[in-house]
């Protein structure tokens, strides 16, 4: 093979060499070993109900705030304080129910493992395992699937 | 009388009770059958220390003053456990990564281990809490007067405060038997946990009794019930709107500052599991104790005298009933109520005074004593022994000092006012990494001041610390500075507006102050552990550089850890270092794990100072912080460089297996070729040898075939030469043995030159397009080889074009000294796979309708590159394209080989 071959091939991948790095610098500006931006759908769940766990308290906040706008005695249709203490027992049950319910859906380990900003030190292997990638979604969904067809 | 010696006796049966399920627990865990003693139930029970015997029995004598108003205190709590997951999480995540004893241990860490703030929270929580204790010594030995009272026995002042003596001591001494077993905090109470526990059942239990009494015993049902509630004096929704939500605020505040919650809900806490569970059914457990709180209240109010105590109607009640029974179970409740109260409060205030009141007085005592040998762990131990002790008697003496009256019954909410100071610069902390040391000092102080000034002094009634005249006219005539009218403000709730006033001035201060400081390196790298905990484990250093000795570290260790728990710590960091032995390198990283070790025992600010009398202060410096910075900068930018890398690797192991192909290409070729040249050269030799065999055997031949003959053998040895000078031609432009006649010509002469030899002239085969004026420029090259390069080209176009009018388009491009000539003709394209071997030795382009021997472009390229230029395949112009490229003027160097 002649010089002259030799020197075509290099500077063909020079040129490539010269725009190659700028993408990858630019995923890397980025942030490359970034959080996936899409889960897939048992993930997703897990967060939504991390969410509402969140949720829950402003919830039993709001409610319990709403006796303030309630007459007080004397007033025209002052609240009997039955009823009263019934509308606050009322709202604990239903706060306590919904915390049992949460509780129980979150999936063993999620305190540690779906942090709202990623694993830490212990929770490390958390990054790659519940939360899914775009392309690991498929898969689980797939799963899903054959969970429903047993049952 | 008898019944008050079967209730001391029950009392006493109690107690034994306690300590029997303290050292059975004890002794579980030290046998190691801890799983259910670390269940997440036990966990949740012991949160309700909270529920105090204040909450216990005062609960329904807050229902009769002020009706639904006393829920708030459990409301408030409840939506903190509800809502785990915003800080309770992170509190214990961020004491289990960082070994947090307490929370002036959690406040003073977070602001760069000062000390200064420990110092700070643990007077207010002092200050805080003991009122508190005495109050729960108040309420034993009234509930103790209620007895006696009942079963007429002889229970006067002094042998009420003689009762009161006696609990504080049983109780003293029972904190100090399982409070003070251990000095590694984080190695829990065990024992203590399932007391408290129990106690957590037994007053439940208690309270759920006499209301059921109540309800289904007294008042005939649900229905009945609800009827005679709104019958009563409470009977209508009267609760004043700010109160309402300012209360709910205040005991979610005390619930998360109160250093004896913060003592079980953090520091006592086993696993973040056990906050999933304890984040419904604390709420449920607050539920069930406030549950009859009203209807209890009402039938007090319905059965019992007018000017009987509403603080004791859960007592009163049954006794009135004759259900002495029941009001013995009620007793224990409340009994339980205080004592764990008591017990966890002075295990966790003891905690804070050893650690950041008597250690660094010790410290600096002894002096440069950090290295000196000797256990200083009965030195710690001591002091918390002593601290608890000493906390439970001042309690006790402000029951005495106090007279015991109502004004201690309202010290519950001035404690927890007090307290929630803490929380603006414990939520600020972990949540803003902006906040800093000075900021929280102000902001604490702030609080603490107005706290004191606004509710904690004037609580003690008038005449004792302020007159009635400061208390109304204010200090000096000044009345915007009285202290439940502050800035002019009247008529408002004095616990409300104490709250409101050193709240906003609280959080004021310390927002402002840390805006405008500076924090030192220590609390920045604090700050950002804190706030960051879900993102790292701890990983940046408190140490940079340093000249400590390993020997001297190890016996401050062994002082304070014990020297096996010290040896076995230090064999564990060496086997880390890969150095065998017992003396690892006091390497910033071994330093960290150490002063995180020690920090467990006597929390961060002494460990750290402890640490630093060592090593000599030399702690990170801003420096150092941006120096993590930058090795997490390196980090990336060193993976960055790694996929830089395996991409260039990826790109090289592509060229290579192109190159492979092309190889393999090849090799095909020349084994094609090899066919074929022996083909090429045998034909023309075949007939060559035919002819002249019929020349030499036949004698009779005519002149006429001889000469055809002879003609025949002319033009294929001619055919051979022609072959062989190319093959040579080759071989000597490779060689690079060529000799260049470099002349000046304009292009158009050697195009001209190039079609008049390829003999394109004399046919009309080929039509030739050409732009003259681009073509005029002098080339300063060897123009014979050039117009070599031109002939085979057109010559190529000549032989292969498949279109059915041939036409060849010849264009001239200049540009920086550069010539560029396309030769475009309208004939089809080379097939993709085959333009990487067209320009090798011997390819030819599919079936050869005219024979060459498939040497022409291998040898233009060879020309190409002795005149610095090259020809390519100039694909995408629809058809078949070449482009040559050379140098207007070859330089010199070439010139002379």
């Amino acid at each position: 093979m002649s010089e002259n071959a030799r020197t075509g091939t290099p500077s063909r991948a020079q040129a490539q060499r010269e725009v190659l790095p700028d993408a990858i610098s630019a995923a890397a500006q980025d942030g490359l070993p970034q959080r996936p931006l899409f889960l897939g759908r048992r993930s997703y769940r897990q967060r939504r109900l991390l969410d509402a766990a969140r949720l829950l308290p402003v919830i039993g906040l709001v409610l319990w705030l709403v006796p303030l706008i309630w007459p007080r005695a004397g007033a025209q249709g002052a609240i009997a304080t039955s009823s009263a203490t019934l509308y606050i027992f009322v709202i604990w049950y239903i706060l306590i129910m919904l915390g049992i319910f949460l509780a129980f859906r979150m999936a063993p380990g999620d305190s540690d493992d779906l942090s709202d900003s990623g694993g830490d030190a212990e929770g490390g292997q958390s990054r790659n395992d519940p939360v899914d990638t775009p392309q690991s979604g498929l898969p689980a969904q797939g799963q899903e699937k054959r969970v429903r067809g047993r049952k | 009388m008898g019944q008050l010696n079967l209730l001391v006796f029950v009392s006493l049966a109690y107690v034994i009770g306690l300590f029997a399920v303290a050292f059975a627990a004890e002794r579980a865990a030290r046998t190691g059958r801890i799983k259910w003693l670390r269940a997440p139930l036990v966990y949740t029970l012991s949160l309700s220390v909270y529920c105090t015997a204040w909450t216990f029995y005062g609960a329904v004598g807050f229902a009769v003053r002020s009706g639904l108003e006393y829920v708030t205190i459990y409301l408030g709590p409840s939506l903190v456990m509800l809502g785990w997951w915003w800080i309770v999480r992170k509190l214990v995540r961020i004491a289990r990564t960082q070994r947090i004893t307490s929370i002036a241990d959690l406040v003073s860490s977070r602001f760069g281990k000062s000390n200064l703030l420990a110092v700070g929270v643990t007077i207010l929580a002092v200050v805080g809490t003991t009122p508190y204790i005495a109050l729960q010594l108040q309420s034993v030995t009234q509930s103790f007067s209620v007895f006696a009272e009942a079963s007429d026995g002889d229970f006067d002042q002094s042998s009420q405060s003689a009762a009161a003596l006696w609990i504080a001591i049983v109780l003293a001494f029972f904190t100090i038997l399982f409070g003070t077993r251990k000095l590694d905090v984080n190695e829990r109470h065990d024992g203590v946990v399932m007391a408290i526990a129990v106690e957590a059942v037994v007053k439940l239990i208690a309270l759920l009794a006499v209301g059921v009494f109540v309800v289904w015993g007294l008042s005939g049902g649900i229905g009945p019930m609800m009827e005679k509630i709104d019958a009563s004096e409470i009977g209508t929704w009267d609760v004043n709107a700010g109160r309402w939500a300012g209360l709910t605020f205040l005991a979610a505040a005390a619930f998360l500052c109160l250093p004896r919650m913060f003592h079980v809900m953090v520091v006592e806490n086993e696993s973040e599991r056990h906050l999933r569970m304890a984040s419904w059914a604390f709420p449920a457990y607050l539920m069930l104790m406030s549950l009859f709180v009203v209807p209890i209240a009402v039938t007090g109010l319905d059965l019992l005298p007018a000017n009987s105590n509403p603080d004791m109607f859960v007592l009163t009640i049954p006794l009135s009933q004759g259900q002495s029974g029941l009001a013995m179970l009620s007793f224990l409740g409340g009994l339980s109520s205080a004592t764990s109260m008591v017990i966890v409060a002075s295990i966790a205030l003891s905690t804070m005074v050893s650690n950041h009141i008597v250690m660094p007085v010790w410290l600096s005592a002894t002096g440069n004593g950090a290295s000196v040998s000797g256990d200083v762990r009965h030195v710690i131990l001591l002091s918390r022994r002593i601290a608890i002790a000493a906390i439970v008697m001042l309690a006790y003496l402000y029951y005495q000092f106090s007279g015991g009256g109502s004004a201690l019954a309202a010290i519950g909410l001035v404690s927890f006012v007090g307290l929630a100071q803490i929380l603006p610069i414990m939520i600020g902390g972990i949540f803003w990494r902006g906040a800093t040391r000075i900021g929280a000092l102000g902001g604490l102080s702030a609080g603490f001041f107005i706290w004191g000034y606004t509710l904690f002094l004037p609580s003690f009634g008038e005449g004792m610390i302020f007159s009635a005249e400061v208390l109304t006219q204010g200090p000096f005539g000044m009345s915007w500075l009285a202290p439940q009218a502050l800035f002019g403000i009247e008529g408002l709730d004095p616990i409300l507006h104490c709250l409101l006033w050193s709240m906003l001035l609280n959080t004021a201060a310390f927002c402002a102050l840390s805006l405008v400081s500076f924090p030192r390196p220590l609390e920045r790298l604090q700050g950002a552990q804190f706030v960051n905990v879900f993102q790292h484990g701890g990983s940046a250093r408190s140490w940079s550089s340093t000249l400590a000795q390993s020997e001297d570290l190890m016996i401050m260790a062994q002082r304070i850890l014990g020297a096996i728990e010290a040896q076995s710590l230090f064999r564990r960091e060496a086997a880390v270092q890969g150095i065998a032995g017992l003396v690892p390198q006091p390497t910033p990283a071994f330093l960290d794990v150490l002063e995180r070790e020690l920090s467990g025992s006597v929390g961060a600010a002494t460990a750290h100072a402890m640490v630093g009398q060592i090593v000599g202060g030399a702690s990170v410096s801003v420096d150092d912080l941006l120096a993590v910075a930058d090795e997490s900068a390196q980090m990336l930018e060193y993976s960055n460089k790694l996929e830089m890398q395996s991409a260039e690797l990826q790109r090289t192991a592509g060229q290579l297996r192109r190159a492979n192909d092309k190889l393999t290409q090849i090799s095909v070729q020349k084994d094609g070729f090899l066919s074929q040249i022996s083909h090429e050269l045998r034909t023309p030799m075949t007939s060559i040898r035919a002819f002249s065999e019929i020349l030499r055997d036949s004698d009779d031949m005519e002149p006429k075939d001889k000469a055809r003959y002879a003609g025949i053998i002319h033009s294929e040895t001619l055919r051979l030469t022609r072959l062989l000078d190319d093959l040579l031609d080759l071989a000597v432009l490779e060689d690079g043995r060529v000799s260049l006649n470099v002349t000046l010509r304009p292009l158009s002469e050697v195009i001209d030159a190039a079609i008049d030899s390829a003999g394109v002239l004399g046919q009309d085969t080929l039509r030739i397009k050409r732009r003259a004026p681009r073509e005029d420029v002098l080339v300063r090259t060897d123009v014979d080889r050039l117009a070599q390069v031109f002939i085979n080209l057109v010559s190529n176009t000549l032989k292969y074009c498949d279109a059915p009018e041939p036409e060849l388009n010849i264009r001239v491009y200049r540009l920086d000294g550069q010539i560029t000539v396309d030769f475009v003709d309208n004939g089809s394209a080379i097939d993709p796979k085959m333009r990487d071997v067209i320009f090798e030795k011997f390819s030819r382009v599919g079936e050869t309708k005219a024979g060459g021997a498939g040497l022409g472009l291998a040898i233009c390229r060879e020309i190409m590159a002795r005149l610095e230029g090259d020809i390519i395949y100039l694909p995408g112009q629809g058809s078949c394209a070449f482009r040559v490229q050379f140098p207007a003027e070859l330089s010199l160097k070439t010139e002379n080989v």
